[in-house]
């Protein structure tokens, strides 16, 4: 019964890119317009890299395994002096571990629930009813849903934002803008290149003929759009991903899953649900993982554009579902021993 | 609904916030949002073949 395993898959797959598209069109355009006031600099506004800084690069995604393979503490350790990128899910993680990035990247237009990477003053408002930070899974103190908590990474992004440079997409919705600037981040403004900017109905020409910024694609998730930033941006010749699991861990039940009860929701069939998941074998450890259709759909998007680079890429997420033969996988302690 | 359980022989001292977007059509459709908005990814992906574009240049 493989076959119609791969089918149910395949087309929850193959539905993502209009679902997208349908959910965040309008507030693609909107969000540019309301933010364009905000925008002083661009990532063209960038000072050039200097030293270490422009030899390597790490890129801190949001995925279990930074908690799971302790990954910030070792760099940390290391001593590493190369440039560091985290998004926005990992930004009070990284600090909590004792390291500034350089910079953090924001994309996601939810007007509720990013926020909460930078501490949110309506926590309580927008938290009402929504158990996504629940089903998070990078950083287990944030399952906890604390105000006081909350109230603490208000102060912690406030103490330390003026060091990290945000990397912020035109994207972002206005309370994540407010706590950025609240925070006193130096802020470099982009867009997401969303669609062929060729076609009479590309919103990527709409947002640039609202605010000219540069744009930059995403695949999907700010995780993508980050080292596509350190690539065609920054320009580091050598550049590491960690926490780009792009899937879950074997003993992390289904239910648990970011996409579980949505999934039953779409499908509208229980008994479709255990289709929706694939299992993969991470090739340096034989470890098995599987990921749902939205991981799945972001993994092969990744190693799509990648295929257009010619980057010196390594994933040293040390799990998860992200390799071809393409991308290879080294551990985080070979990659740090090399960038010394 | 939200101003008739507001009614009162007195005024409150801090303004009541209603967040228009908790306000939905229906539970259903609000959950269908926020099925799609998990499931949709964070960010649209249409374009397959450049990492980057700065206009017509």
């Amino acid at each position: 019964m493989a076959a119609p395993q791969i089918a149910q898959f395949d087309r929850v797959v193959d539905e993502i890119a209009q679902i997208g598209l349908n959910l965040h069109k309008n507030a693609l355009v909107d969000h540019a317009r309301s933010n364009v006031t905000d925008v002083k600099k661009s990532i063209r506004d960038l000072p050039p890299l200097k030293g270490k800084k422009a030899r390597s690069g790490i890129v801190v995604s949001a995925g279990p395994s930074v908690h799971r393979r302790n990954s910030l503490k070792r760099i940390l350790e290391s001593g590493y002096s190369g440039t560091i990128i985290v998004v926005d899910g990992s930004y009070i993680r990284s600090i909590n571990a004792g390291i500034i990035p350089d910079f953090v990247m924001t994309l996601d237009p939810h007007p509720k629930r990013i926020v909460r990477w930078f501490g949110d003053h309506d926590f309580e408002i927008n938290s009402a009813n929504d158990d996504y930070f629940a089903r998070q899974d990078l950083d287990i103190e944030f399952r906890k849903n604390s105000i006081e908590q909350n109230k603490q990474n208000i102060v912690l992004v406030n103490k330390f934002g003026p060091q990290t440079k945000a990397v912020v997409a035109s994207s972002a919705p206005r309370n994540v803008v407010g706590r950025l600037k609240e925070s006193g981040m130096d802020m470099y403004w982009w867009n997401p290149l969303v669609d062929d900017p060729n076609t009479p109905e590309s919103i990527t020409r709409e947002m640039y003929k609202i605010n000219r910024l540069p744009c930059l694609n995403t695949g999907g998730t700010v995780g993508t759009a980050a080292w596509v930033f350190a690539h065609s941006i920054l320009k580091l010749p050598e550049i590491a991903l960690v926490g780009m699991d792009l899937g879950y861990y074997w003993d992390l039940p289904k239910e648990k899953t970011q996409t579980f009860y949505e999934l039953q929701h779409h499908l509208k069939d229980e008994n479709l649900l255990e289709e929706c998941f694939k299992d993969f074998e991470f090739p340096l450890t034989k470890e098995k993982f599987y990921t749902d259709p939205t991981y799945f759909w972001y993994r092969k998007n990744f190693l799509e554009l990648f295929a257009l680079s010619k980057s010196r890429t390594f994933n040293c997420t040390e799990g998860g579902t992200l390799f071809d033969e393409k991308l290879p996988c080294v551990t985080l302690d070979d990659f740090l021993k090399r960038n010394a | 609904m939200d101003e008739q359980i507001l009614k009162g022989n007195f005024k409150v001292k801090n303004p009541i916030k209603i967040d228009q977007e908790q306000k939905p059509s229906s539970f259903q459709e609000e959950y269908k949002k926020r099925a799609l908005a998990s499931i949709g990814g964070s960010m649209v992906y249409m374009e397959r073949t450049n990492l980057t574009w700065d206009g017509d240049k």
